[in-house]
This record gives C-alpha cells, structure tokens and sequence, in this order.
C-alpha cells in the first residue's frame, strides 16, 4: 500500500519541489467518504510554511472537503468518514488525544459567505479572546485593534465598533471575519473561495490582504478564480474528481502543466473568462 | 501592511489558552451530562405516563358496563364533530391551498390558527347556555339550512359565471368569499324562517331534541372546534403539491377542480386522512364541550338529538371525588387508559401516513 | 406569472362548481366564527350594561300588585325583573306575563343602588334606602348610585367601562374575576418557570448532541406523541404521581395531621402544566435551533469554540425569538387550559390567594381560582343566575383576549424570526 502512495506523491509533485522547506500542513492518503459518495480519494498534499498555496479544480471536485480535513470541521457532517493521515503543524490532527479547540485556533477559517456573528464589530473579534478567559477590557481593545489593522479594516471601522456587524460591506465583512480568525494567533489560515461573494474592488483589497498574511502564516486557498490563483498563490494544487492531481509552483503550473487534464482546465477556464 | 508576529510556543495568547483549556473541556463534559440526564429524566417522565395508567386502572367484572356507554359517547361526539369538521377544514383548506390569492391566504392562515387557540372552555359556554337552547328550537331551520347549502352554492357559482359581466368576473376573481358572505347570510335567514313556518309540523315533532344537551349541540361545536386542525394539517398537504401538476392539467383542459379533484386530491391524500385521523383523535379528547354542552347522561344511542357522556368529561367529574384505590378509581383509569391507547394509536397512524405523503412529494 | 393570469381567465370561462363549493365553506367557517365572537361579546357586555327600572303594575295570585324593578329580559311573552334585593343576592327574580301586565311605566326619578356585597336596591326620587322592617342602609355600603333611565349614551359607556374594569381589577364583591386572574397567572407564571429550563435543555441535546442517535429517535417519538394526548389524561396523571403518590407520600414524610401536599394545589397544576406543555416547548425551540445558520456555528466552531461555547455564545442569542415563541405558546396553551386543571387543584372558590404578603408568600399547595374553572362554574353552577350567566361570558371574553393576544404575539415573533434567520442566510 505505502510504495503505490508514493507513487501517487511522486506523480503528483516534483520530487524536489518541497525539499527543505518546514511544512504546515501535511495529507497522506488522505479519503473522505459522504454517508454514499467518496469525496476524496487517497490524497496526497503538503503545504509549505508561510507561503500561499492555492487550491484549483471544478465544482465537486473535494476542494472545500480536503479544507475541512485540516480543523477537522468535517466532524459536524453526519455521516462523514475520513481515513488516512492529515498532520497539522507537526501534529496529527485525527489522534484521539488531540483537543479540537486547541487545533481550531491553531487553524484559523475563512468561508465562502461571510459569517459574522450577529453582534458589534468590536465583539465579533474579541470572541476568540474571550474564550480564552481575557476579561480586561484594555487588553481585548488592543487586541482588537491589532487583528483589525491586520486584516486592513481598522481605518474604516475605527469609529463603527460598536455597529452591528451585519452593517458591514460584504468585502467589509469577509475582513471582518479574517480580523477574528486573527484575534487568537492561529499559525495556518483556511480560505475556502473567500472572495467568490466580493465585488471587483473588493477581491482586489482582499487579495492584497492574503499577500500581506503570508509574511506570517500559512495560508491555503480554495479558489475558482484562475487569475486569482495566479496573482496570490505561491504554489498551486490542481484537483479533480476527489484526487490531488497535480501540485507544483504557480508559474510552472500555469505556464507549463505536466497534465493534460490541468491545462485543459485552465486554458478553457481562462478563454471563457476573456470572453 | 503590518502584521503581528504570532510567536507560536509561547505567545502570551496562547498560554491562557492552554491554562483555560481543562476548564472549558470540564465545562463542555458537564453540560453535556447535564444535558443527557434531563433528556433520560423526561424520557422517563413520559414513559411513566401509560405505566401509572396502567399500575392503577383495575378491571372488575362489571367493567365494560361502566366504560363502554362511556366509550360510546366518546366516539358519538367525536363521529358528530368530524362531520361538521370535515367539510368545513377540508373545503377552506382546498380554496386557501388552491384558488386563494396570497393575500387571502395569508388572512385566512393566522386567522384559523388564532381559532384553534380558542380556549375550549370558551366554545363550551357558547355551546351550553346559546346554542343549546337555540337549537332546541331550530333543529328544523339547520337541517334546511344544510340541505340548501350546497345547491345555493352552485348555483351561485353557474348564474355567476354564466351571466356576470365579465369585467366584474375579472375583478372578482379570487374573492368569492366576499361574494358569497351576503347570500350566506340571506340563506341562514331563509332557513331559519322556514323552521319557525313548519315549527307546528309532524316533522319538526319528530325532529324535537329531548334534551337542551345533545349530540347535535356537542357536534356543532366541538367540530368548529376541531375544524382549524384540520384545516390547517390539510392545507399543508395541498400546499406542499407542485402546483406545476396542477397547472400542466389545466392546459390540457381540465377546470381546476377537475385539477385538484383528479391529480392534487390523490396525491395530498395521505396529509388529509392525516388531517382526519388527528381531527378525529382531538376531538375524543376534548374534554371541557363535551363536559359543558353533552347533559353527561351515559346513553349508547347514535341519535343525535339525545345526551351522551363521553370519557374525557367524566374524568373531569369524578377523578376529583374518586378515592384513590377504590374500585370507581381504578375503573376510571381503565377508561382514561382507553382514551390514551386510542388517541396514541391515531397520532401513530397519522404520523405513518403523514411520512407517505413526505416520500410522495419528494418524488415529484 | 403571466401563465398564471391565462390559466386564471381560462378557467373562468368554463363552470367551476367545486371552486364556488370550498368557497362558500370558507365563509361559513368565517361566518361561524364572527358569530361565536359578536354573540360572546354581546352578552358579555350585558353583565355591565345598566339595566332600566320600571314601576310595574300586574295582577298576581294575590290580586293586584305593584313593584319598582328592573327588567332583566323580555320577550313577546313575559318579563323578567329583578326587585330591590333587601335580603339575598338574586332572591328577588320574578316572571311576569305580559297577559298579566297592567302598566309599565320608566320613571325618570329612578335610581339603582348597588351595595358592597353586590345587591341592588331601586329607589325613586331622593328618598333615602330604607328596607321593608325600617332599617337604612349606611352611606358606606353604597358603591354605586345610578339614575338608571335618565343615562345618556357617553354616561352609559363610561358607567359600563367602569364597571367592567371593577370586574376585573377585583373592586366588584360579590362576583369578580380578580381572584381567578391572579390565580391564572401565577399559575401560568410558575408553570413557565418550571417548563422553560427542561423544554429547552431537551430541545438543546436533542438537536445539538443526540444528532439522530436511537435515543433521540425514541424521545423524539415520545414529544410528537405526547402533544396529541388528551389534555384530561394530563390532569389525570398529575392527579395520580403528583396529587395522590408524591403529595401523599409528603404528607405521611410530614406526618402532617391534615392533607397538605396531599391535596390539588398551585405546585402539582403547575407541574402538571408544565408537563402537557412541554412538546410544544421542544418542537418550537428545536425549530428556532434549526433555523440559526450552520455558518455561523461553523464559524464559531472554526475559532476554537467548545460546543457548549458555540451554544451559549451564538446559537443561543440567535435563537432568543425562538425561546421567547416557544414561551408564549407554551403559556397560551396553559392559560385556556381548564379540564386537566380540575384534577389537580382548581376550585371554584379559594379562600385566599396563592400570593400575598405573608411569609413564604407564594404558597404552592393552596388551592386556587383559574379562569377557566370560573367560566365553567358561573355557567352551570351559579345561583344568580341571570347575573352569573353574563359574568361568565365577560370572564370567557377576558380569557378569551388573554390567550389570543398571547397566540398573536406568538406569531408575530415567530414570522419576524423567520424575517431574521431570513437576513442572516443571506
């Protein structure tokens, strides 16, 4: 079983591609099975530390489940069965010792759609801090004022903490959450097609922001936007039917793709978006 | 743009972390078994329901005398109000579900719901000290009364649309029951004129009620009672039925009552004999109109003009007397036993049929 | 849309008898109920409407006699009236033949006096009260001092508005609802006390931890099943484990010398309420649970949240119309409940009220007056009839208000949750 794996890993990557570099996030045959449907199938995938590696393939292909692996948020569907191996910082994230709210905090997320809660801007970030039992009121301002200017929102809410959050912009809002996901120190951050729900000016801000993030975390993007991948990824994973088909650096693999099945992919992608 | 630098081992964020972590996961384990405990206490709670029934109902030989004129009675109210229940719930729930417009439905819809809260008390006073001695005048005006509803109705509906200018038909659309309130109304006024005409008739003698109290008076009421539970169980049913099938049948040329008589019925069926059996199931344990407007006479006779006394009023009159042990308790929770099975046995049934109408849906 | 108009104007042009049928039985539904309401209003507002006074002159048993009443009710028949209660409440009715009638006169002069225990007294003139054996009747003992014949329509009303309110707050002796509403509402106050923490704990691991496990499947089951049992068979339970087994057993713990625990009371109603009104406590709470996002429980999940965290941080708050759905519902249900209530501790008069200034304050095994049970017996139980009659439709009006304002309430908060869960799923 373990030779054909490496097989896998070896088709999949150049055998150097990773060679010195400290790992944030590891799969190793990794497979994930619906209550009927196989979601990912025996897949293999490092992601390098503080950089951006973005993750590419069509609808359905296991993008947003293969995210979920990692903060083990897929334990919320029923009926959800994950084998294999998936190492978090070091860690293995599916050992029964492993305390869940540790590795979450560790492992920050962003969604797709906006998810603040229902509260002041202000308390939407300083909800990590307050369960980790922070109660003076000085230190949770500072605290939240970093993570907002963090996450470059700070000028435009500094005088609207108090608001509902649900007042926000979406663009505003998607901020918003990557500012409370900062609050608690995570070390990995998981953005599943964060800016998919964004105007144009708004992705733009938003992907100067995940540029900016990789100088101290390790960030791993879920997109649809090829363009996208292209301008913030430093490396790029190419999946496709619930299997990891090709990782390599992000020029490479947009100029010069080892698989036919990914360069079919991005060019049809790329010529139906300039039409 | 800065960023903070997140000094992973030892960030002073991450150490009060891990200091609150063993506190939050006991917190996290207590309120879970917390939580388990007062589920398995309720549990326990309502299992001990039938079991107390059961442990205290005694059975002596002279039993079925004591119970069955009981169970009749039950089963006479309960017969009497799905009768009137049945047309009145079903016919609002098929004009609400299918030919009213939005705005009617969303009336109609809060407003049958605000029904059901009536407190039954409240319907039972109507019933014992109004209504009860108007119908014991008027037996005769209501059976003319019902007897021309249905013909007055589509009558109505042909001379209306046979020979109303069609603008007005236009305008109209979607409104009948405004149109029809006003000859209603005229209809209630005729019959009971034409009750009071043959007052001194052979029929109306025959037709005279021995008892203020009867099962006629119970029927009225006790099925307006239970009409907003039909109606609204039923008008879900229909609700949920793609109105593509209906619409698709209409454009092959049925009218749509031929429609909803021909495709949506059958397929809603299941939700309305849902409706049915739960309206049945309400209307044997409503206690306080039956209690109120019955006469409480243990009588087994089917006619609607004579009393009854059904389970659920006499528990209400002599639990409250009963000594516990006594042979008349245990015969009382034998006939409450009864009831419950009973009522269990039509929520159970209805709940399966209910599931049926779930599947079918889904497969549209 | 515009295929809806077509088919509308096609079928129109074809006969729809089935259409006019359903129709016709929403307006008799609609009918029905207008009927139910005006008839209950209307006699209701016969308990406060002042009653004329007329100098009557008939040919009795005795011959000719003569009497200042009021007439209660008449018809093409007979008559109705009520004579100066000198002795007892509602001693005083007679019934007269309109063949007997020799006179009716409607003395402008007339006055009504009502007493402080309920009785009136007919006067005429400025005469002073005085009864058949020469006694008087104190200033103090006048509450009410009317020229019954002289009203106008704005005095009328604000006569009728004063007394119905005295009806109501408790001022009124001999007859007012006032011991019967507190009862109903510390009953109904100590039944949501007791149910709210249980329902929504329930409901809580039922959504949130026991997923669709074997036993959430069977409590699950046993909530759907236990709202359509009968609400007597409740009453009856709680007269069984509450009233009889667990009263009982305290008692005999106590060695108290009269039943105590061992009685109905205001604790065994309310648990027993608290017990039919559970499923609807659940089902609504479990239906505010499931409208919160699963975004944002994800989201907080994501940030390291402990589940109980989650809940108590985010599902909760979202979910507070919910709570407060599932509370009105659940005390609009108990407050038009009566016949479980007979079992266990209702009574048509309690000597004192469940809450008062002496220590413990509330008294939870003492009988008490409900509402309901008021409506019922001043229906069939009264002595005064005619008087009870009315007084129990402003009671079943009063009742009647209660629990549908609180249903309305119910579903304006639950549609606006709707609204919410609505904006939030944006």
């Amino acid at each position: 079983m373990s030779t054909r794996d490496e097989d896998i890993g070896a088709s999949v990557m150049p055998p150097d591609l990773l060679a010195g570099r400290d790992l944030a996030l590891e799969a190793r045959a990794l497979c994930l099975e619906y209550s009927e449907r196989r979601a990912l199938d025996a897949v293999n995938l490092q992601v390098p530390r503080r950089q951006v590696t973005a993750l590419i393939g069509p609808s359905g292909c296991g993008k947003s489940s293969l995210l979920r692996c990692f903060n083990r948020l897929n334990d919320e569907i029923a009926g959800c069965r994950v084998s294999g191996e998936v190492r978090v910082l070091g860690l293995d994230a599916y050992a029964p010792a492993t305390a869940l709210p540790e590795l979450r905090r560790r492992v920050g997320m962003v969604f797709q759609k906006p998810n603040p809660f229902p509260q002041s801007v202000a308390d939407n970030v300083a909800f990590g801090l307050r369960l980790a039992g922070l109660r003076s009121r000085l230190e949770i301002d500072d605290r939240v004022e970093a993570a907002l200017r963090a996450a470059g929102l700070w000028d435009e809410v500094r005088d609207r903490l108090d608001d509902s959050a649900l007042r926000l912009s979406a663009g505003q809002q998607q901020r918003l959450v990557i500012a409370r996901a900062l609050a608690v120190e995570p070390e990995v951050l998981l953005m599943d097609e964060p800016a998919s729900m964004l105007d144009p000016i708004s992705t733009l801000r938003f992907e100067e922001l995940v540029v900016a993030l990789r100088e101290r975390y390790s960030v791993l993007l879920v997109t649809h936007n090829m363009q996208q991948a292209a301008r913030v990824a430093d490396y790029t994973a190419f999946m496709q039917g619930g299997r990891l088909l090709e990782f390599d650096a992000t020029d490479r693999i947009f100029t010069n793709p080892r698989l036919r099945g990914t360069e079919d992919y991005i060019t049809g992608r790329m010529r139906e978006t300039r039409g | 743009m800065p960023v903070p630098d997140p000094q992973p081992p030892a960030s002073p964020l991450a150490r009060r972390f891990a200091e609150r972590a063993p506190a939050r996961e006991r917190r996290e384990r207590h309120l879970r078994l917390g939580l388990r405990l007062a589920a398995g206490f309720l549990a326990l709670l309502a299992l001990a329901m039938p079991l107390f029934l059961l442990a205290s109902a005694r059975v002596t030989p002279d039993w079925a005398a004591h119970v069955l004129p009981l169970l009749a009675g039950s089963l006479k109210a309960a017969l009497y109000a799905i009768v009137v229940a049945v047309p009145l719930g079903l016919g609002a729930a098929i004009w609400c579900a299918r030919f009213a417009p939005p705005a009617w439905r969303a009336l109609l819809k809060p407003l049958f719901e605000l029904f059901e809260a009536v407190p039954a008390v409240v319907l039972g006073l109507i019933a014992a000290l109004l209504l009860a001695p108007w119908l014991l005048q008027h037996v005769l005006s209501l059976l003319v009364f019902v007897a021309l509803l249905v013909p007055l109705l589509i009558a109505i509906g042909f001379v209306w649309q046979r020979f109303a200018p069609p603008a007005w038909q236009q305008r109209c659309a979607g409104h009948e029951v405004a149109l029809l309130l006003l000859p209603l109304l005229g209809l209630a006024a005729g019959a009971v004129a034409v009750g009071n005409a043959l007052a001194t008739t052979a029929w109306a003698a025959l037709l005279q009620p021995l008892t203020p109290w009867n099962g006629l008076v119970v029927g009225v009421m006790l099925g307006l009672a239970v009409m907003p539970t039909v109606f609204s169980l039923a008008e879900d049913a229909l609700f949920a039925v793609p109105a593509e099938l209906a619409l698709g049948a209409q454009a092959l040329g049925a009218t749509r009552w031929q429609a909803l008589w021909r495709l949506l019925l059958p397929v809603a069926a299941p939700g309305v004999v849902a409706a049915l059996l739960l309206g049945f199931s309400r209307a044997l344990g409503e206690t306080m109109i039956v209690l109120m407007a019955s006469g409480n006479t243990p009588l087994t006779g089917i006619s609607p003009l004579t009393g009854l006394r059904s389970i659920a009023a006499n528990l209400a009159l002599e639990a409250p007397q009963a000594v516990p042990g006594s042979a008349g308790y245990g015969l009382l929770l034998l006939s409450a036993l009864l009831l419950f099975c009973i009522c269990l046995l039509l929520n159970l049934l209805a709940e399966q049929v209910r599931g049926r109408l779930r599947r079918r849906v889904a497969g549209l | 849309m515009g295929r809806t108009v077509q088919y509308h104007r096609a079928a129109l042009r074809r006969h729809d008898p089935g259409l006019w049928l359903a129709a016709g039985l929403v307006g008799l539904s609609l009918l029905a109920l207008a009927a139910i309401l005006s008839v209950l209003a209307q006699q209701a507002l016969q308990a406060f409407a002042p009653t004329p006074v007329a100098q009557l002159r008939w040919r009795g048993d005795g011959g000719e006699q003569q009497l200042l009443a009021a007439v209660v009710t008449q018809d093409a028949h007979a008559l109705v009236v009520r004579g100066s209660e000198w002795q007892r409440r509602g001693a005083e009715y007679r019934r007269i033949a309109r063949a007997d009638l020799r006179q009716i006169d409607w003395p402008a002069d007339a006055r009504s006096l009502r007493l402080r225990d309920g009785r009136e007294i007919y006067l005429r003139g400025d005469s002073a009260a005085q009864a058949p054996d020469g006694s008087r009747l104190a200033a103090a003992e006048i509450v009410e001092d009317v020229a019954s014949n002289r009203l106008g329509r704005t005095e009328a009303t604000g006569l009728m508005l004063r007394r119905a309110w005295d009806f109501v707050s408790g001022a009124a002796q001999g007859g007012g609802v006032f011991p019967a509403l507190v009862g109903t509402v510390v009953l109904v106050l100590l039944m949501s006390v007791l149910v709210m923490p249980l329902g929504v704990l329930l409901a809580l691991w039922l959504h949130e931890y026991a997923g669709s496990g074997r036993g959430a499947r069977i409590l699950r089951a046993a909530m759907a099943n236990l709202a359509g049992v009968p609400a007597v068979i409740y009453g009856l339970f709680g007269l069984v484990l509450f009233v009889n087994d667990i009263g009982g057993g305290l008692d005999a713990l106590l060695q108290s010398a009269t039943p105590r625990w061992g009685g109905g009371g205001l604790l065994w109603s309310a648990l027993t309420l608290a017990l039919l009104t559970l499923p609807v406590v659940v089902i609504a709470t479990e239906e505010g649970l499931a409208r919160v996002p699963a975004s944002l429980r994800h989201g907080a999940l994501a940030l390291g949240a402990t589940r109980a965290e989650m809940l108590w941080r985010v599902v909760l708050p979202v979910a507070r119309p919910a709570l407060l759905t599932a509370l009105i519902l659940a005390v609009a249900r108990a407050a038009g409940e009566v016949a479980p209530l007979m079992l266990v501790g209702a009574v048509k008069y309690a000597p004192a009220l469940p809450l008062d200034g002496e220590f413990p304050y509330l008294h939870l095994s003492r009988q008490f007056m409900h509402l309901g049970q008021s409506v019922y017996d001043l229906a069939l139980a009264g002595g005064d009839v005619p008087r009870d009659m009315a007084q129990a439709h402003a009671a079943a009006l009063l009742l009647l208000v209660v629990v549908v304002g609180l249903n309305a309430a119910a579903i304006v908060a639950r549609n606006r949750l709707r609204e919410r869960a609505r904006e939030l799923a944006v």
